[in-house]
């Protein structure tokens, strides 16, 4: 009878855990859940989004995100200037948008980059296209890139240097373990070349 | 009539105090517990006192002492826990903080209809005392002078990181539960064992690891390894009740949340993802101020581990190793109250002081100073006292 009623208590605790087992397999969250706490891949938790155009830009420092943007994907939190990107949130930092995005496209946007991108090219792709820039030493810059004739861009992704050291390991007194690539402050999107929107023509500044 | 009355209360109260008396001439344990207990409030207040007078602080009740992670626990209480994370950027929510705990202040406030803060900093105190106790009962020996038994004692009361102990905190609790654990499995009452081994592991994350220790004990033990065919399944019984606290509130958050690993999974709004362990010492052992303290403590902790072995204590030894190596392969943050609240590592600390005496002193100068310390900046508003 003793032995029956163990094997009984032994059976229901198994239970409960294979019963366990299976939630664990089988979520029951939103994609923004996912997204954000299982996957990683965004940054922002539902976000509030504030009204603002691609041209107006995003600020990077503001609390929620503009209209246009989606989601953000690859950033670190936000700090009084801006956001840096941290290779351990995402290899490939960058933003998703409400929209696509076609035709002729300037892309403008101030940053400055961690030691150890400094100096170093970095690609920034929107949709079918990708540009080459390099990482200027300035503390910050702005930077410009020229698309032409981009189909269907619903996201802009900064491909930055691969295994990026954290900050601890480039500045031994430093407690940051992340793994900062750029730091960006502002971004925006302008219609037509860089030379017609009033922006310089070229890749780089 | 009333002479009678008062002869026979007279009497009663006589027996009382000389069955007290008794019980606690056998268990030298309970009063000097209890003891150590007003001691280490006396301390607590004492220094929160001159924290305010000389600091910036502001303490007028044992309410103040809630900050941090008390507000968090206080909000499973208020609310329960949330159903979707607040809508802010990093998605800070109390999912982190298990159930345990905040059900101990609950009567506090519910029942008694203390204020919040003052219920949870009241449950952290009162099982602080058992805290004392337990441990008091886990390394005493029956040889032990009253001295002993005080110093062993004081290792709990007067921790370094003591202010833990009367913060609101689950750390009094996370402590008197797995010694009473180790305590139950030591003398073989397994059922009871896995039981508090349950609400171990419902109490804190790491509480699961106790499974490891009682798998660890049920090995070494010489009837298991003699008689192994006359299969006691209680044994079995108790190792499965071990995890079931974490299993149950992982039942519990899938379906309030739909994620059964809601506890993992949230440490992403605290910038938390697992990682290697070593390179998270490496960095605070290279870094300077309190990241080269903490680091300092985790190679303590491991030390301390490996003494256990040495003390033919794997079991003790593995639990302490593996509750660091989790937290650290995450982030550096909170480690000095994960290892000051460990009963292995005060274990261990407590024999080492037993075979060298003379170090004593050594360690109640830091242990004093540390406590002392930590009480100021605990109103600080400095993030490192977390």
């Amino acid at each position: 009878m003793k032995a029956a009623l163990q094997w009984l208590v032994i059976a229901v605790l198994v239970s409960v855990y294979l019963l366990t087992l299976f939630a664990v397999l089988h979520p029951k969250v939103s994609s923004a859940y996912r997204s954000y706490y299982i996957e990683r891949t965004t940054s922002d938790w539902n976000p509030e989004h504030y009204s603002s155009t691609p041209e107006e830009g995003i600020e990077f420092s503001r609390e929620g995100l503009p209209g246009w943007v989606d989601s953000t994907y690859g950033f670190s939190f936000r700090d009084p200037l801006g956001r840096w990107t941290d290779a351990d949130v995402a290899t490939s930092p960058g933003l998703a948008f409400t929209r696509p995005f076609n035709g002729s496209l300037c892309l403008k946007f101030t940053a400055r980059p961690a030691a150890s991108v400094t100096g170093k090219t970095f690609a920034v792709q929107m949709g079918n296209q990708t540009k080459t820039l390099q990482a200027l030493p300035a503390h910050f810059a702005e930077y410009q890139v020229e698309f032409t004739e981009v189909r269907g861009a619903d996201k802009l992704s900064f491909l930055l240097p691969e295994k990026l050291p954290r900050e601890s390991e480039v500045h031994r007194q430093n407690g940051d373990t992340r793994r900062l690539g750029l730091e960006l402050v502002t971004l925006r999107i302008l219609p037509g070349n860089c030379g017609t929107t009033g922006a310089q023509p070229e890749t780089r500044q | 009539m009333n002479a009678t009355l008062s002869t026979d209360s007279v009497a009663r109260r006589t027996t009382l105090m000389a069955s007290t008396g008794r019980v606690l001439r056998r268990h030298p344990e309970i009063w000097i517990a209890l003891v150590l207990w007003v001691a280490s409030n006396a301390f607590v207040t004492e220094f929160s006192k001159f924290a305010t007078w000389e600091g910036s602080a502001t303490y007028y009740s044992m309410a103040d002492l809630c900050r941090w992670d008390c507000g968090w626990y206080g909000t499973v209480i208020e609310s329960g826990y949330d159903k979707t994370p607040p809508a802010d950027a990093r998605g800070y929510t109390n999912w982190p903080f298990h159930p345990l705990f905040p059900l101990t202040a609950y009567p506090f406030h519910h029942w008694l209809k203390l204020p919040l803060a003052m219920s949870l900093v009241l449950a952290s105190k009162v099982v602080l005392l058992f805290a004392i106790y337990a441990f008091l009962l886990l390394v005493g020996d029956p040889a032990d002078s009253t001295a002993d038994r005080f110093r062993a004692g004081s290792l709990v009361a007067l921790n370094p990181y003591l202010i833990y102990g009367h913060a609101g905190y689950a750390e009094p609790l996370y402590f008197t539960l797995l010694t009473f654990a180790f305590l139950l499995a030591i003398q073989r009452r397994c059922i009871a064992a896995g039981v508090v081994g349950g609400l171990l592991s419902v109490t804190r994350l790491i509480g699961f690891l106790f499974s490891l220790s009682y798998v660890v004990m049920w090995l070494r033990d010489p009837r298991w390894r003699t008689g192994w065919r006359r299969f006691d399944l209680n044994r079995l019984v108790g190792l499965l009740l071990c995890p079931l606290g974490t299993a149950v509130f992982m039942l519990y958050m899938y379906q309030h949340t739909g994620d059964a690993l809601v506890q993992a999974h949230v440490q992403a709004a605290w910038g938390k993802s697992a990682g290697n362990p070593f390179h998270i010492l490496w960095v605070t052992l290279t870094g300077h101020h309190w990241l080269r303290v903490w680091g300092i403590t985790v190679v303590a902790a491991f030390a301390a581990s490996a003494w256990l072995f040495r003390l033919r204590k794997p079991e003790l030894g593995a639990y302490l190793a593996l509750s660091i190596l989790i937290p650290i392969s995450a982030s550096y943050w909170c480690i000095p109250r994960y290892v000051w609240w460990q009963p292995p590592f005060l274990y261990a600390i407590y024999f080492f002081l037993k075979r060298h005496p003379a170090w004593w002193v050594i360690y109640s100068t830091f242990a004093g100073g540390m406590a002392s310390f930590m009480i100021l900046e605990w109103f600080s508003g400095h993030n490192f006292v977390i």
